[in-house]
């Protein structure tokens, strides 16, 4: 259904690999180095679909995935996600996303957060590029709202620059429940992949969360566009998906 | 279609984690209102800043359940290595932290757990539980309370100053015991009906409806009072307990740290223009920086002055809040303000009415006041006038102080125009 073109693959130590293979190790050995104050925590989930930015990472398979977060009362952290696919009955592992940063209070409503992000997912389909890209990334809370802007410099294919900002809100109408939003859009900096500079695809979703305790199942409507780009799919349709979590 | 292995695999995840899960949200129910907290300290555990994690659901919020698991565990944590029991716990996003009670075991005095706790690396302080109680007098029964027996009537010209502003469009949270929101005289005028304690009682209690009918019962509705500010919008939240006493004609009623700060973060969180509390106890650094943070947006905080108290007692001691007291007590400082709290009749649980005494019901009458100010000059900054013998000039306070004659003038001529 998809093919790609101009597609090479990139040198093993690519710009943004380099990026992420010396700034988050060292985030991580900083934050190592006084351990009682900080927090580790975690999570595991189970999505009917795993979909990031209005695409499905899991070809629209079910996904388990596990958390791993790591705090530092300075306000530095380093998480790490990992990804399997759930199809014909059996789990394939596709891969892991860790990123590291700095976040600070600035006031009781507003903290800003920035750090570097490396996605190393194969990609679950048969002809889609991996899911690999390193992101510089920097955003604000501020009360309900976040918003958050991201660079790469190899988004998905060699040396194709992107950057994306997404913009999301949530409020709880009852206790214990949770709706957010968030709208996202990514715009390809130049050409050196199947699309053109200025290119601009956007996504989009609705989420409902019922926490109990440290358990919680959420529901999600989530979609973006374009779906098709000079004759190729590049975005799956509309689509409802479910999950559960519970955290440790 | 989802294959019946990976259906099982699912619900074998969720009949692990939901047991867990449940277990965790019961456990933060603990904290009984009744149970005075004579032998709990507060421990304030740090929050790492929000962050981004990547995922599918995050929705980036603070209190989501990774970090909430997390900082429990942690609260646990340090309870166990300072031979604490974790009580009970909330966020408190607005001061980046979590609030714990933790529980002594006997032979550790207070003091020494709460310098122990505040030495761990994953604390940023710890303070006492406090009590604080409700600064109500006693009450007696009124056959048939009218407004021209209420004190402001006449002291404060209160029908008058009802043609300037009756508090439309300013919110009061009422920080008390719960109050009877479907009172005849008070039914429609809540924004908000909070309860920060376990568990909810039943009916309504005696103090928190009253201080409510003082500031906003309904006006030139044919029953019962006119509170001081009728068109303002209230906001119930129960932070205080009234305890059960057969003996007592009017029994006290108590509040406790936590369910104060949590009321007062919600108050600070839904825009409150005044917070009313009416109570007073010992000072405390959780309380006294979510009053600076309310002060700071511009919340104006009228609380109560106890002269038996160091200080006149907490909150009133705190720059930036207002302190009020009973006009008819001797000797009051410069810096409090008098307004009425003798034989005040006001609302009661049952859709009753009574008379009622003290200090809290003087605040009422200042919180009333304050949102008649407020809806008359929003923004500006706010300044109480007294009369010669040191109570609060409602008159001159709402109208600002007239160059020719004393404030008495323009209320006279909007009177006389409009009985023309």
């Amino acid at each position: 259904m998809i093919a790609i073109a101009r597609f090479r693959r990139p040198p093993r130590w690519a710009t943004g690999k380099r990026i992420a293979f010396r700034i988050l190790p060292a985030i991580g050995l900083a934050l190592f180095a006084d351990p009682a104050a900080a927090q580790l925590g975690g999570s595991i989930a189970v999505d009917s679909d795993y979909r990031l930015r209005g695409y499905s990472l899991t070809d629209d398979h079910p996904a388990v995935s596990a958390q791993l977060t790591y705090d530092h009362p300075s306000g530095f952290y380093i998480d790490l996600s990992a990804l399997a696919e759930l199809s014909r009955g059996d789990a394939r592992f596709l891969g892991v996303i860790a990123n590291a940063g700095y976040a600070k209070r600035l006031s009781p409503h507003l903290t800003i957060d920035a750090g570097v992000l490396r996605s190393q997912i194969r990609s679950a389909g048969r002809y889609s590029p991996p899911y690999e890209y390193t992101e510089l990334y920097a955003g604000a809370f501020a009360g309900p709202v976040t918003a958050r802007i991201y660079y790469s410099p190899d988004y998905r294919y060699y040396r194709q620059s992107t950057l994306y900002g997404e913009l999301e809100a949530g409020f709880e109408p009852i206790s214990a429940w949770r709706v957010s939003g968030h709208l996202g859009m990514l715009v390809y900096l130049n050409s050196a992949s199947i699309y053109d500079a200025g290119t601009a695809h956007k996504d989009w979703r609705i989420s409902i969360t019922r926490q109990f305790g440290n358990f919680e199942i959420h529901t999600a409507l989530s979609g973006g566009g374009p779906t098709h780009y000079e004759g190729l799919w590049v975005h799956k349709r509309t689509a409802l998906t479910g999950g559960a979590s519970v955290s440790f | 279609m989802i294959p019946w292995r990976i259906l099982r695999w699912f619900f074998a995840v969720a009949v692990v984690a939901a047991p867990l899960a449940f277990s965790q949200a019961l456990a933060t129910q603990g904290n009984s209102a009744s149970a005075l907290p004579s032998r709990q300290i507060l421990v304030m555990l740090k929050v790492p800043p929000q962050h981004f994690r990547p995922g599918a659901a995050y929705g980036g919020r603070y209190g989501d359940a990774a970090q909430l698991a997390t900082r429990r565990r942690t609260a646990e944590s340090v309870a166990e290595k300072n031979g604490l029991t974790v009580v009970d716990g909330w966020p408190m996003p607005l001061l980046g932290v979590d609030c714990y009670v933790m529980k002594l075991p006997d032979g550790i005095s207070i003091d020494d757990a709460v310098q122990k706790a505040s030495r761990d690396p994953r604390v940023a302080w710890s303070e006492p539980m406090q009590l604080y109680q409700a600064q109500g007098g006693g009450g007696a029964r009124a056959p048939d309370p009218l407004f021209p027996i209420e004190p402001a009537a006449l002291r404060w010209r209160l029908a008058d100053l009802h043609r300037f502003a009756t508090g439309r469009g300013v919110s009061v949270a009422i920080i008390d015991s719960k109050i009877q929101v479907s009172h005849p005289d008070l039914s429609g005028h809540f924004i908000a009906d909070k309860n920060f304690l376990s568990p909810e009682p039943r009916t309504a209690e005696n103090h928190g409806t009253a201080v409510a009918g003082i500031i906003g019962a309904a006006a030139d509705n044919g029953i019962g009072i006119a509170g001081i500010a009728p068109a303002a919008q209230l906001m119930a939240l129960r932070a205080c307990w009234q305890v059960a006493s057969r003996a007592a004609a009017s029994p006290p009623t108590l509040c406790e740290s936590l369910s104060i700060a949590r009321a007062l973060q919600y108050a600070i969180d839904h825009n409150a223009d005044v917070i009313n509390l009416s109570l007073s106890g010992p000072p405390g650094p959780l309380l006294s920086k979510l009053l600076s943070i309310a002060i700071a947006r511009n919340a104006t905080v009228v609380t109560a002055f106890d002269p038996t108290l160091p200080k006149g007692g907490f909150p009133a001691s705190l720059p930036g809040v207002i302190a009020v007291a009973d006009q008819s007590l001797p000797n009051l400082p410069a810096n409090v303000y008098g307004a009425p709290g003798r034989d005040i009749p006001t609302t009661q649980p049952g859709g009753k009415w009574y008379l009622v005494n003290g200090t809290s019901y003087s605040v009422a009458h200042v919180s009333g006041l304050v949102a008649l100010v407020r809806e008359r000059r929003s923004g500006a900054r706010l300044a109480l006038a007294r009369s010669r013998m040191g109570a609060i000039d409602a008159c001159a306070t709402l109208l600002g102080p007239a160059h020719s004659c004393d404030c008495h003038c323009p209320l006279s001529q909007t009177t006389a125009m409009g009985n023309r």
